[in-house]
């Protein structure tokens, strides 16, 4: 056994059928469907255009040739790697496929301006949408965090247990507090207005704490404050003609999500797809430990991990 | 506060040169101005560049983000501003709008050029070659790499009409300003003399290119023609930093000096410069402005996307125009020079990086991860670890609307801000006695008596100085505030001068007296956990500050730049993602800040 082995004509007969054992396996032949490969005219004129603009002149019949040859060579490749189904789980040519599928089916059309009874009836059908701004007018007494929170904290909670049921200008409402550099009393503001100076914890405790009282402390990214809220307006509905440049942008986006949502309801009913559960509370259980374990105080948006 | 002599220069200008009106109504005293934040210069896949970079966000998904909407990365993740910005000019690049976009469409002849098969590339590194390949024939005048003019000139035509619908849509007046815009392309030999284009109205005509012309001036008739028909357009150089000393210079585009019709049309067209953005801060260098401590911030000293170096730093800064403007008013009776300061993004994915702790990079893919951002994955030009979070601008205009915000943009009053939402107001008079900033009623006695940033003032009574207030506060969700300074350039005996006054500390610290220095605030920055606290600094800082230095035969600017405490750099929280150190050779902390326009001191020239 030992010995013909060792014979180099066995050994070489015993390699070469192991490559073509290797080759049949690694290489199936598959009947092919259609074997043409056809390079007609307008295959022809689009290359020698490509050529022709990127050396400014045409290109010699030999050049032309071999143009032709290598087009046909990635053309076989193309089709052998569909039919191995090489372009499946491939990220980068999904990513290419549904862009193409974006651009040929998605709704990405110039809506046409809409005319007034449209917008009559847009307006009427969603009156809730088109409403004044929320506005609350206050007074507010400020505590400066400075270097110790924990003090700020405690002189604004007895300040605020001292002012418990004293009328809104009662005079212990001036010996108390640091001076704010934005201003004490605020009438008829906005929403947007009032988070821009003072965030958004106080711009939503302002709309929940009761009125006419002293209530606090609530925090806001300068301090602590006292807070009187002598009214609040909820939002009213608007009249037509003020809400008109809102009816109009609010009609637009309708229609393009309107077209967007009917082609993807006809996808939609095409495929049946399933979520694996258990998979995503897992994800997110191990998410949650690095999330913990990482994620700095005063870290916000998502970034990329 | 109204009658100042800025309005009235400027009227002159208006009569003089038979610009048209640039709208410039001041705010009045009767309703407060307020600060508004907003971003003047984003890109989207409408950009020849951007596309390369694999973004796919459209000005409709920008404005959306701008509003509080999340928005897909091209790398991966999704991002949402924690609190929406008030106001967003889509600014995409003229030449080639939306061009490269619809070589995606198989319905676009576009799609069946040759180059649409790089530019489709899925590989960033191919597409991006695809993207240089275009400059470099747009440089040589040569477009048949495009095909047929008819095609790619039609997608101008349709992105246009597009970028002016979609803007108009978001606009939610009181509530949401959009503005009509784009940018101006123009880098002769490489020298960046970027310009964006803003416009007033809900339609503009089809943008002005660099392949129209690389020089700025023809941009500004092709703008005054268009004044006749109602259309009012500012326009904002940025990056000067990147200009190798081109923005800023003592001559024209030509090479000739500037004269004073020059001056006098870049003075009307541009009252704006972009200070800072991702590509880097062009207030000051440290080689300018030795005497800085903190000039060393955010520097980019390379030119774009290419690994050439910035050798030349005069003309390439804000405060050496400064002075450089001065010189030239004293020489022509006409400062070039005399703008107000903004900051923007030039974001390329529609994403708007403002914060430190979300950097999410600027060019799409090859810098939207933290690995690709601190290993230089696609460094092939520009040094991405050298690129900062976005800058914003800030507006103090009455409400916010489309003429309120660009009227405030045209008279100056506006600052620009390293991305925090901090509030810096900025007063001078000669008559300012008794105003404590922050008191009652303050604002309302200064817009009476001085003149708010970006104006200018008029001699004042003989032997008085010029007071100035300033007032400043931190942005709700940022670091406290270190200092406010006033920086100070002028002109004497044909040489220009600029110092540095720290006018308000927080603290108890004080200015050595020998040194002219104060203290450094200190630094709480954790490295490890990227995570900073408050425990220094102030909320809220204020000065009446008289110039000790005043002499009213000087020609001088006066403008204010406060200072958080320091806090992580992006690249600082990059490293904590990756369970890494912070790269050689970046800095672990950095200061962000605020720039207010400056106010000028001018003496009117003899007749």
């Amino acid at each position: 056994m030992k010995a013909w082995l060792s014979q180099p004509l066995i050994r070489f007969l015993f390699i070469g059928a192991l490559l073509f054992a290797v080759d049949a396996v690694r290489n199936p032949v598959r009947p092919i469907e259609d074997a043409t490969i056809d390079v007609g005219p307008a295959q022809i004129d689009w290359m020698v255009g490509n050529w022709t603009a990127q050396f400014g002149r045409t290109p010699s019949k030999a050049e032309l040739q071999t143009i032709i040859d290598t087009w046909i060579v990635d053309e076989m490749r193309y089709r052998e790697a569909l039919a191995l189904k090489l372009d499946r789980d491939d990220e980068i040519v999904r990513r290419r496929l549904v862009q193409k599928h974006e651009f040929l089916f998605s709704p990405e059309t110039v809506i046409k301006e809409p005319d007034e009874a449209a917008l009559r009836t847009h307006f009427d059908a969603n009156r809730d949408k088109f409403k004044s701004n929320w506005a609350v007018s206050f007074c507010h007494i400020y505590f400066e965090i400075g270097s110790d929170r924990q003090r700020a904290f405690q002189l604004a909670k007895s300040a605020s247990e001292r002012l418990a049921h004293r009328a809104a200008d009662d005079g212990l409402v001036r010996t108390l507090g640091d001076e704010f550099p934005h201003n004490n009393c605020y009438k008829n503001e906005t929403e947007n207005n009032i988070r821009r100076d003072f965030g958004d914890h106080f711009t939503q405790a302002l709309n929940q704490i009761e009125i006419a009282n002293w209530v606090g402390p609530v925090e806001s990214g300068l301090g602590f404050h006292i807070v009187w809220i002598s009214g609040r307006n909820q939002p009213e509905q608007l009249e037509f003609d003020v809400a008109r440049p809102n009816v109009r942008a609010d009609w637009m986006d309708q229609q393009q999500s309107a077209a967007l949502n009917v082609q993807l309801g006809r996808l939609r009913a095409r495929y049946r797809p399933t979520v694996n559960e258990a998979a995503i509370m897992d994800a997110l259980k191990r998410g949650d430990e690095l999330g913990r374990k990482h994620a700095p105080d005063v870290e916000r948006n998502r970034g990329e991990d | 506060m109204t009658g100042f002599v800025s309005r009235s220069a400027l009227a002159m200008i208006i009569s003089v040169s038979l610009l048209g009106v640039q709208q410039a109504s001041a705010a009045g005293s009767d309703e407060q101005t307020r600060a508004f934040f907003g971003d003047l210069h984003l890109h989207t896949a409408y950009s020849f560049d951007a596309f390369t970079f694999k973004t796919t966000a459209t000005p409709d998904d920008a404005y959306k983000f701008a509003k509080g909407a999340p928005l897909r990365h091209p790398a991966g993740g999704i991002y949402q501003l924690k609190h929406p910005i008030d106001f967003l000019a889509v600014t995409d690049h003229s030449e080639f709008m939306g061009v490269l976009r619809a070589m995606a469409d198989p319905d676009s002849p576009l799609s069946k050029l040759d180059i649409a098969k790089r530019v489709n590339d899925p590989d960033v590194g191919v597409s991006v070659s695809a993207f240089y390949d275009i400059v470099k024939a747009r440089r040589e005048g040569n477009a048949e790499i495009l095909g047929d003019p008819k095609n790619w000139q039609g997608e101008i035509t349709n992105a246009w009409a597009k970028m002016i619908e979609t803007a108009n849509k978001h606009y939610e007046p009181g509530k949401f300003t959009t503005f009509i815009g784009y940018e101006y392309t123009s880098a002769p030999d490489g020298k960046n003399l970027h310009r964006n284009v803003i416009f007033r109205g809900n339609t503009a005509p089809k943008p002005y290119t660099s392949v129209d012309s690389p020089n700025p001036e023809d941009l500004w008739s092709f703008i005054e023609a268009q004044r006749t028909k109602g259309i009012s357009a500012l326009v904002i150089p940025h990056n000067s930093n990147v200009s190798d000393g081109a923005m800023f210079g003592v001559n024209d585009f030509n090479g000739k000096p500037i004269t004073a019709d020059y001056a006098r049309r870049r003075a009307f067209h541009e009252p704006l410069v972009e200070i800072t953005q991702v590509k880097g801060q062009s207030e000051t260098h440290p080689i300018l402005s030795p005497n800085d401590e903190f000039a060393n911030f955010e520097i980019l000293e390379g030119y774009l996307a290419s690994s050439k170096k910035i050798t030349k730093f005069e003309g390439g800064y804000v405060r050496d125009a400064l002075r450089t403007g001065l010189m030239i008013y004293e020489n022509e009776g006409v400062n070039p020079y005399k703008f107000g300061l903004i900051g923007s993004s030039d974001s390329h994915t529609g994403i708007i990086p403002i914060e430190e702790s979300s950097y999410s990079g600027k060019v799409g893919i090859l810098d939207g991860t933290p690995e690709n951002r601190l290993d230089c994955k696609f460094c092939s030009g520009s040094d991405y670890r050298k690129f900062g979070s976005a800058g914003l601008a800030g507006v103090w205009a009455k409400e916010n609307t489309r003429e309120s915000i660009f009227d405030a943009l045209a008279r100056r009053e506006t600052f620009a801000t390293t991305g925090p939402r901090m509030q810096v107001r900025l007063f001078a008079g000669f008559n300012l006695d008794g105003i404590k900033p922050g008191a009652k009623g303050w604002i309302d006695a200064a817009y009476r008596r001085g003149v708010p940033m970006g104006g200018q003032l008029s001699a004042g009574p003989a032997d008085t100085r010029p007071t100035f207030l300033v007032w400043a506060i931190k942005d709700n969700d940022s670091g406290n505030l270190d200092r406010i300074q006033i920086v100070k350039v002028w002109v004497k005996g044909g040489q220009s001068f600029e110092k540095i006054f720290d006018v308000a500390l927080s603290g108890n610290r004080k200015v050595d007296p020998k040194t002219g220095k104060a203290p450094a605030v200190g630094n709480t920055v954790d490295v490890a956990n990227a995570s900073y606290k408050n425990t220094i600094g102030a909320t809220s800082l204020s000065a009446a500050w008289v110039d000790p230095e005043f002499d009213p035969r000087l020609n001088a600017a006066y403008y204010a730049r406060v200072l958080e405490i320091p806090t992580p750099r992006w690249s600082t929280y990059d490293a904590m993602r990756l369970h890494r150190s912070v790269p050689d050779g970046m800095q672990v902390t950095i200061q962000e800040r605020a720039y207010t326009s400056p106010i000028w001191y001018d003496i009117p020239p003899l007749p």
